[in-house]
């Protein structure tokens, strides 16, 4: 696609004020038509949202994603990063933000900076898990910082679940679900689709997410016979028996198993006439991932439902050794991957509808262990879609100076932005009221603010 | 089974513990691996005694079912004339079966395949169950993984040896050599890892440093000696800080290949890596507890001292205690169960800690296991995808023609395969629940982190076509199939009673409720006895694959 068909609804209001003053001269007159279509299409469907929550499961170096090119920050980056700094002329320069500063991605995501430079991407920095707002005093001194800081499964379930000291935790999304479940009246489909197995991050109290497979649904042969067969009524009738006599196991293994086969057939029949787009989709399993996101997304109106959240993975995120490649690699797969996802979200009408956004476990050590990276805290995370302020760089990007005010020994960076504000700012977005985001987010109080600003 | 080759001897052959001793540098090694069985002999299994039963039945099948890759007739009828106890002493005197012996004698022993159908064959058929069954639970603790790590085929065979001849050895040494072999070395990065150099800008790889402890021996918290986190002013108190995370990773530079000329160099697989001293940091470290490393050790003295201080931590016991009970017996052990088992742990009887031979009687020989629901309300566990599969085919002898088990690709049949998973979180972490009941309840069922409706979806119709298309006599097979035999069924089809009985029998320990029976009995005698392409077929089948499928199957207690 090219980039002058990537219009938010923002370029497309501001070209539109601005038209009449004469001052239009961003956007093609093509970019123009496709921008009017676009709000066309999303008046028909002004009320779905979906999120999706793309996990770099391992630990993303998002700072290695994330330049700073201005001559100081840039040579601070430099002196940090030591073996892993990429070159100046190695990066693909941004748009530079509004208050001016500059910065570039990596040279494998051409893709996030397409979306970026057509304002529907932004970053977010310095972003990780907070008790409260925390300085380098306090890290010193250990006031109130998030229990097990560094360790993969500790912090990855801190950022799906903000809930950081309880032991039985549930995840944002889940809660999200949980209140926002009854915007979706009676579909059989639950607000939570995953498409990368079981997660915190949409694990609710009272709600489960749908779990599919990229490749989608298929039939149960067990009960293939139809309702009636005998083979069936057997079965159901074990599983109806274990349901209320077995044991606690076996009683939630089969309940789960009884709404998989519930629910496969609704979805065999509703996938048959989904579509992902005209696009090409790269074969990566994340692009699979977020094709069957879309092709999900395509048949929302068979279920009737209105709020959506996804969830997909890309794994192999912990670089501690042959970074420069590995990491490459990522985000050249990611890059394409979001690339054509939100290509075929305009394509389908809901470009302004759908939102993408990375988490992470952690961010990595700006040091080097040779060559790779070690498990750190504060990092960089984007958001993308047509109702993203793109364009910008949002939240406090670090002083990278070793041993400086952010840094915590090595490069670990302090987090100036709180894992709740980033979600809060997004399920505002979704539908949640200032009540529910207190509930979703149960430390947000003790943030600044609770809308970074970056969603229209 | 049929035998892969004409070779008929049984004969140790191989003596690559003694090699690997004198290979793993500077360390005095209490415990040798186990030797390994002639990979090209049958494999022979005891005879067993024409005695009464000493054993019944269902208790047997209960307890190979914890014990082995599931009960078989020919291991029940076995055990059924001894006792539990004097089984397992069978099984310790046991060579071991290992992996890479045999996938050496395949035509490629860097294919994956070949590892996989190697890993089918050993726990379907190896005589050594036991040890089989500990190693696998082993490689779920000390996870290496073949999932984007780039390590090869065969050196994964390595690995899994290491665990296999180790697993009645010692747990120090167990520690020491995943430590040292090159495929934890890739997999957590310890290989290559070296000392600080302010001129190239880098420091210490912190990874095998944090992995060793949070996963391996201490986990992240100080525990009770029943594994209950023990608490001051309400907190839980940490192992071990960033900063031991950091001295431990300098304790660790300096290792390379075992057979390396110059620290970079190297590419051999097979044997332990060794020290370069040039790359090892040699300055004073304190690490947990306040131990000091003092400066100027050579990086094997300096690992000896980590690892002697791990291993003496109190709270090895009650956490891989805990671990293997998980992953042998049950998912929620009560804090007592878990006490005994690191008693053991701590001394087995004759003032040596670290026994496994003491460890695994205590978890297998447990009031708890033994007596299941009756001393423990919540006892049991989900059967993993793989061991239902190795149960299926040990219980009606499943293989392919010529005996190999040409299961080639498990990961994407039922989301799991040996040595592959997802990262070295396992493919379910100890302290999963579900949401729902048992979350909200405060039990844990690791298992439960591969059952969702995509993984139910494909595990139910994969194993609906392993039972109904693979039997023997269904015209319709190539050689390389699977084929179970489904003699046992077919000659008691005829009574829907028996054939119910015996399935009972020999996959659970009678441990299907009797309304769940009926069902299944008169659903069996629904379907008509006389079936293509022989009598008894149809029930057979039809009757398996419901047990196996029945949750009261597939959560074992």
């Amino acid at each position: 696609m090219t980039a002058s068909k990537h219009w938010s609804r923002r370029d497309f209001l501001q070209c539109a004020a601005a038209t009449a003053a004469g001052a239009c001269n961003r956007k093609s007159a093509l970019g123009f038509l496709a921008g009017m279509q676009a709000a066309a299409t999303e008046a028909a469907t002004p009320d779905y949202r979906a999120l999706v929550c793309i996990f770099l499961a391992g630990g993303n170096d998002g700072f290695n994603v994330l330049v700073p090119t201005d001559t100081g920050p840039y040579q601070t980056y430099k002196a940090s990063r030591g073996n892993l700094a990429f070159a100046s002329d190695n990066l693909l320069s941004l748009n530079p933000t509004p208050s001016g500063q500059n910065y570039a991605v990596s040279s494998r995501a051409p893709g996030l900076q397409n979306l970026y430079n057509n304002g529907r991407l932004a970053f977010l920095t310095n972003v990780g898990t907070l008790v409260q707002p925390t300085s380098k005093t306090d890290y010193q001194a250990n006031v109130h910082l998030p229990p097990q800081l560094f360790s993969h499964n500790d912090q990855s379930d801190q950022g799906m679940s903000c809930e950081l000291d309880a032991l039985e935790k549930i995840g944002w999304g889940g809660r999200m679900a949980d209140l926002l479940t009854n915007l979706n009246g009676t579909s059989r489909l639950p607000l939570g689709v995953s498409i990368a197995g079981n997660n915190l991050f949409q694990v609710g109290n009272s709600t489960v997410p749908y779990y599919m497979s990229p490749g989608g649904v298929n039939n149960f042969y067990v009960t293939s016979g139809g309702l009636q067969d005998p083979r069936t009524k057997a079965f159901n009738k074990m599983l109806g028996l274990t349901l209320t006599n077995g044991r606690l196991l076996e009683r939630e293994f089969a309940k789960s198993v009884k709404s998989s086969i519930d629910l496969s057939q609704t979805l065999i029949t509703a996938l048959a006439n989904s579509s992902s787009g005209t696009g090409i989709w790269p074969g990566s399993s994340i692009a699979q991932q977020l094709q069957m996101v879309a092709r999900v997304i395509s048949v929302r109106q068979t279920f009737g439902i209105k709020r959506q959240v996804f969830y997909v993975v890309q794994g192999g995120y912990d670089t501690h050794d042959d970074q420069i490649q590995r990491h490459g690699n990522l985000i050249s797969e990611l890059s394409q991957a979001m690339a054509a996802f939100h290509g075929a979200m305009d394509e389908l009408g809901v470009g302004n509808d759908v939102t993408s956004f990375t988490l992470s476990d952690f961010g990595r050590t700006l040091t080097s262990n040779g060559d790779g990276t070690d498990h750190a805290w504060g990092n960089v995370q984007w958001v993308a879609g047509g109702s993203v302020v793109g364009g910008d760089v949002y939240g406090t990007f670090p002083d990278q100076t070793l041993d400086g005010p952010d840094d915590s020994g090595y490069g670990r960076l302090i987090p100036t932005t709180s894992i709740e504000q980033y979600g809060a700012t997004l399920a505002r977005w979704f539908g949640a009221s200032e009540t529910q985001l207190e509930t979703i987010f149960p430390h947000l109080s003790r943030f600044d603010t609770a809308n970074l600003g970056f969603m229209a | 089974m049929k035998s892969l080759t004409c070779h008929q001897v049984a004969a140790k052959t191989l003596r690559l513990g003694t090699l690997l001793g004198i290979l793993l540098p500077g360390i005095a090694l209490a415990d040798l691996p186990a030797d390994c069985y002639d990979p090209m002999a049958t494999p022979v299994y005891p005879s067993t005694a024409e005695i009464p039963s000493v054993t019944p039945q269902p208790t047997a099948v209960r307890f190979l079912n914890m014990a082995t890759f599931g009960a078989m007739p020919r291991d029940v009828n076995h055990l059924s004339k001894m006792t539990l106890p004097e089984w397992i002493n069978e099984q310790y005197r046991m060579d071991a079966s290992c992996h890479l012996a045999t996938l050496n004698q395949t035509q490629n022993n860097n294919q994956r395949e070949n590892r996989m159908e190697i890993w089918f064959r050993h726990a379907v058929t190896a005589p050594d169950q036991l040890r089989q069954r500990v190693a696998f639970a082993l490689s779920e603790i000390f996870v290496v993984s073949d999932v984007g790590s780039g390590i090869p085929t065969n050196a994964m065979a390595v690995y899994y040896d290491i665990l296999v001849r180790n697993a009645f050895g010692n747990f120090r040494d167990i520690l020491e050599r995943v430590t040292l072999s090159p495929a934890m070395g890739r997999y957590l990065s310890m290989l290559h890892n070296q000392k600080a150099n302010r001129k190239l800008g880098i420091r210490a790889d912190e990874n095998y440093a944090r992995e060793v402890m949070q996963l391996f021996t201490i986990g992240l918290v100080q525990l009770s000696p029943s594994g209950v986190p023990l608490l001051q002013g309400g907190n839980t108190i940490p192992t071990y800080s960033q900063t031991d995370v950091e001295n431990s990773a300098k304790t660790l530079t300096g290792w390379s290949f075992g057979n390396s000329w110059s620290f970079f160099d190297g590419d051999d697989w097979r044997i332990g890596m060794k020290p370069f001293e040039g790359y090892h940091d040699r300055t004073l470290k304190t690490i947990l507890d306040n131990i000091v490393i003092p400066e100027k050790g050579l990086a094997a003295a300096d690992l000896k001292i980590l690892l002697d201080t791990l291993f003496n931590h109190p709270n090895v016991g009650p956490f891989i205690g805990r671990r293997l009970i998980q992953r042998l017996v049950t998912s929620n052990p009560s804090p007592d169960y878990i006490r005994r088992v690191a008693r053991k742990f701590d001394d087995n009887g004759k003032g040596v800690r670290g026994d496994m031979k003491a460890v695994i009687k205590a978890v297998l020989l447990d009031p708890e296991a033994l007596e299941g629901t009756q001393a423990n309300v919540n006892f049991g566990k989900l059967r993993e995808p793989l061991l239902v599969l190795t149960h299926l085919w040990r219980a009606f002898d499943g293989h392919s023609a010529d005996g190999t088990i040409r299961y080639y690709y498990p990961d994407s049949s039922i989301g799991q395969a040996p040595l592959s998973a997802p990262s070295v979180f396992n493919f379910f972490r100890p302290d999963f629940a579900p949401s729902g009941t048992i979350k909200n309840r405060g039990f844990f069922a690791p298992e439960f982190q591969l059952v969702n409706d995509a993984n139910n979806t494909r595990f139910y119709n994969e194993l609906f076509g392993l039972i109904n298309w693979r039997y023997k006599g269904n015209p319709y097979t190539n050689p390389f199939d699977i084929l179970i035999n489904i003699n046992n069924l077919k000659t008691r089809a005829r009574s829907p009673t028996d054939l119910v009985a015996y399935l009972n029998l020999i996959l659970t320990g009678n441990k299907l409720p009797a309304d769940v029976k009926t069902v299944l009995i008169n659903y069996v005698r629904s379907i008509a006895y006389i079936s293509y392409p022989e009598k008894g077929v149809n029930r057979a089948l039809e009757a398996l694959y419901l047990v196996m499928s029945s949750p009261h199957y597939l959560i074992q207690r």
